[in-house]
């Protein structure tokens, strides 16, 4: 699709796009987490999110052994390489920096941002014990804070209009994401797992305005679309750990050895397009409440509950998967227990599971891993051909 | 007499204790893989050379660790239900009112007696952990060890299934993740009450917010428990548990620190441990024994003291361990010794005046959940302000006269290497206190970290300490004269 290389660019170009922002005054504020800030805020501020969602290349990781220590998560390796060295212009334009609490390494990569290159930061407080009475009074209060240190960032009110402007605004875009989503649900999806992802991360880099134009387009072209797959296409989903932009090597693979992938559940770094803000009552209140409920499907909530681990289930069901890979960086360790949870009950529903492990290192060892992904989509294949073509 | 009879001797068990409680040991040590190797190992090779075992108070505490250990494979046969909970903190307080709610439920604290003892003493730590890896705890993810033991313990079923888990969000998220995978495993219910860590790079730890969101989930847990365990955590119990606790600190933790500032020290990193942790561990065998054996040491080390004995020379270098000493491996306390440091202080425990004053002020709270809250959050170690972090520490070498610090870097658990990555960064940029970072594992000892490696480290970190420490005292004597 001619959309798609637009929104390549968009991302390649957002440092040119930001510097004009910067330069007319705007603010840049990084946001480091898994998709509980909500950018509404911040555009209503007056300044403009940015999410830290880089990944997939070893340099990242090799420059931030200088700050580290290698058993930290791959993820978030890479956004301490970024951040330290200035190799990203992105990254480099960020004037204030939002840390989402909740999870050790978001929680200790704000520590090393603090002890070698100090920066203005925010802490969000995200309560993980989502069913304790305290949990979103805090997560709200947090937000509160947050609203004024943005105001006093920009020397903008955040006003209810203001809000309402851009609640409307995401919400639009994630209703149509979610349509989208929606079509890969057919039994030949029109659109590829690679440019599905890679659609929903473009929308972290551009204007939303413009984006919005852009995925109106893209959502009537794909519906006139035929799809891509054969029925006999075996169907993956693949779950796991976050995939970074510029991290598709996993789904380049998947796709090269005949298999579709159809949805993935990966630890926020898609945007979550099932739930809206309420434009009704109290912005604030609405949106603290739109961006927590997912939490409890977060796999740093605890206790776990069903609620969880349906989620997993719930998307092999509503997308008619075949088989699940589960994408592991190292040193994740919340997902990969749950990974081997989730992994231990699908293969009990019968449903072909493996987890890859990467550290940005699939190039070092391509062979393997192809070998391994086409191993387990020949297994599909034929748990697919024994089972009954569930798509049939 | 047998080896069982000689660990028992060892661990300061009277001639009649010994034949009453040889059966349920030997039972006990058998479900947890002690074999009669790795007993002859303890009371040749571990107990002998890396504690005090010359002194009966040591001898007596090291008896009520090996209680524990065996109580938590062996509930008393009166023990109903299990309640099992992660590490030490917020400790006794929270888990002896449940004790005394019913005492037929064992309060049992299986990570930490299994690595202070199936590790230190007999070095079987790795079995339980090696258990945990099987079943989802990755290898190559890298996992806390003390989590591991804990899953371990349940998936080679030593264990039983407990009634409820209590897994501390606290520091990290390894301790309730771990919860999950014990849930999923034997259907042990878990209770996780619940720290939120947007906690600020300076300032108060106490923020009153957020302290405020951790006592209140404090709480919770304690309503959850209730129900689960179908008891009443009542005021007089909380009273109770909170009187011991002041008791405990008063009568053990007080006179113990104090005495580990003589010069030359009275007891070595592993008896300071074994001697300190339980104030804030939660003894299903009781306190009784506890607090006979403190009392005679105390009176041994009153008389070291007034002797002028010690462990190490007057004057040798005195090193401290950030947080704490690796317990998993002891040897390294004889290890360092050997070259010439008396690497013998804990900061987690020796507090330095700004962190005493912070623990006075937490005991001073009404609520008991608030003093809990405020107690953890005031421990330096984790789970505070970087600042404050480096504030403690500074202030714990001031009060303790430390030449050098340890700051282990523990690779599986992030959090405790990146303090202490930061905080020797701290260090060399305002102090001059020479600071190592060296790998190791805190709660196993499986030859991951070798020991020819560490030795080649605190060789050449002696040689800088010594050096240093030189340079100081001729600085000291320039300005005197």
């Amino acid at each position: 699709m001619e959309i798609m290389k637009q929104l390549s660019k968009c991302i390649e170009q957002r440092h040119i796009e930001l510097e004009k922002m910067k330069n007319r005054g705007s603010k840049v504020v990084g946001i480091l987490g898994f998709g509980y800030t909500p950018e509404e805020m911040i555009f209503a501020a007056g300044a403009i999110p940015q999410r830290l969602i880089r990944g997939g290349d070893r340099e990242s990781l090799d420059d931030s052994r200088e700050y580290c220590h290698n058993c930290f998560s791959t993820f978030h390796k890479a956004q301490i390489g970024y951040l330290m060295k200035e190799k990203d212009p992105v990254y480099n334009l960020i004037d204030h920096l939002v840390l989402e609490s909740g999870d050790e390494h978001s929680e200790l990569t704000g520590m090393y941002v603090y002890a070698y290159k100090p920066m203005p930061m925010t802490w969000l407080g995200i309560p993980g014990d989502t069913e304790y009475s305290g949990a979103f009074p805090y997560y709200l209060s947090s937000l509160e804070k947050f609203k004024k240190e943005l105001e006093k960032l920009t020397g903008n009110q955040v006003s209810q209009q203001k809000l309402e402007e851009y609640a409307k605004l995401y919400n639009d875009i994630r209703d149509l994401l979610g349509k989208i989503n929606d079509l890969r649900k057919a039994p030949s999806p029109p659109i590829s797992g690679l440019d599905y992802v890679k659609l929903n991360h473009a929308s972290f880099y551009c204007d939303p305005h413009e984006y919005l134009a852009l995925l109106k387009q893209v959502y009537e072209e794909l519906k006139l679309r035929t799809g891509v797959y054969t029925k006999d296409t075996p169907r993956i989903a693949v779950f796991g750990c976050p995939i970074a932009v510029g991290d598709y090597r996993l789904l380049e693979l998947i796709e090269d050895a005949g298999a579709a992938v159809v949805t993935e559940e990966i630890t926020g770094s898609t945007r979550d397009c099932k739930t809206m803000t309420s434009i009704e009552g109290n912005l604030m209140e609405n949106l603290a409440q739109r961006y927590y409920s997912k939490k409890s499907k977060d796999v740093y909530k605890y206790p776990w509950r069903e609620e969880l681990l349906s989620v997993y289930s719930g998307l092999v069901d509503d997308f008619k998967v075949d088989g699940v890979i589960w994408y592991q960086l190292m040193y994740m360790e919340a997902q990969s227990m749950l990974g081997y949870v989730v992994n231990k009950r699908l293969k009990q529903r019968g449903i072909p599971a493996m987890t890859i492990q990467s550290e940005y290192d699939f190039t070092s060892r391509i062979e393997a891993v192809k070998t391994r992904i086409e191993t387990f989509i020949e297994v599909v294949k034929q748990s697919k051909s024994k089972r009954g073509n569930r798509n049939g | 007499m047998d080896s069982y009879d000689k660990l028992m001797e060892i661990c300061g068990f009277e001639p009649d204790e010994v034949v009453e409680y040889k059966p349920t040991l030997k039972q006990g040590l058998k479900k947890l893989l002690v074999t009669e190797k790795d007993v002859e190992f303890a009371i040749t090779e571990r107990l002998p050379k890396c504690w005090s075992i010359h002194l009966k108070g040591i001898r007596k505490l090291l008896g009520c660790w090996l209680r524990e250990y065996i109580r938590i494979a062996i509930p008393e046969p009166g023990e109903a239900r299990l309640c099992h909970t992660y590490f030490v903190q917020p400790g006794m307080a929270y888990l002896h009112p449940i004790k005394l709610a019913d005492p037929t439920i064992q309060i049992g604290l299986p990570d930490v007696v299994a690595s202070l003892v199936g590790s230190a003493f007999f070095n079987v730590g790795w079995k339980y952990v090696e258990a945990a890896e099987r079943e989802g705890c990755a290898v190559e993810q890298i996992t806390c060890s003390l989590n591991k033991i804990r899953y371990g313990l349940h998936v080679l079923g030593i264990v039983p299934r407990a009634d409820v888990s209590i897994g501390f969000h606290t520091f990290c998220d390894d301790a309730p993740l771990v919860d999950q995978l014990i849930r999923e495993w034997d259907g042990t219910e878990v209770c996780n009450p619940y720290r939120v860590r947007d906690i600020h790079f300076t300032g108060d730890p106490f923020d009153e917010e957020n302290i405020k969101y951790f006592a209140d989930s404090l709480r919770d847990g304690h309503r959850q428990l209730e129900e689960l365990l179908d008891i009443k955590i009542t005021p007089e119990y909380q009273a109770k548990a909170r009187e011991l606790f002041v008791n405990l600190s008063a009568t053990i933790f007080a006179p113990m620190t104090g005495f580990m500032k003589a010069d030359p020290v009275p007891l070595n990193a592993n008896d300071l441990a074994y001697a300190l942790l339980p104030v804030a561990t939660a003894f299903d065998t009781g306190y009784d024994r506890i607090f006979e054996a403190e009392a005679i040491l105390q009176a041994e080390v009153t008389q070291m003291i007034a002797e002028g004995k010690g462990v190490m020379p007057k004057g040798t270098p005195r090193i401290s361990w950030r947080l704490l000493h690796s317990w998993g491996c002891p040897w390294l306390v004889p290890m360092c010794h050997e070259l010439g440091l008396a690497a013998d202080f804990e900061e987690g425990f020796l507090l330095g005046g700004g962190q005493l004053m912070k623990s006075v002020e937490a005991q001073m709270e009404a609520d008991m959940y608030m003093m809990m809250a405020k107690q953890l959050a005031m421990v330096s170690a984790l789970g505070t302000s970087l600042e404050y972090l480096y504030k403690t520490t500074t202030d714990h070498i001031a009060e303790y006269s430390i030449d050098g610090l340890i700051a282990t870097s523990y690779r599986p658990c992030r959090c405790w290497t990146a303090h202490s990555h930061i905080l020797a960064k701290m260090l060399s940029e305002r102090s001059s206190i020479p600071c190592i970072t060296p790998d190791l594992d805190i709660y196993i000892d499986r030859g991951d970290f070798p020991q020819s490696r560490m030795r080649t480290v605190l060789e050449t970190f002696a040689d800088v300490v010594k050096r240093s420490k030189e340079k100081k005292l001729k600085a000291a004597s320039k300005g005197g004269n």
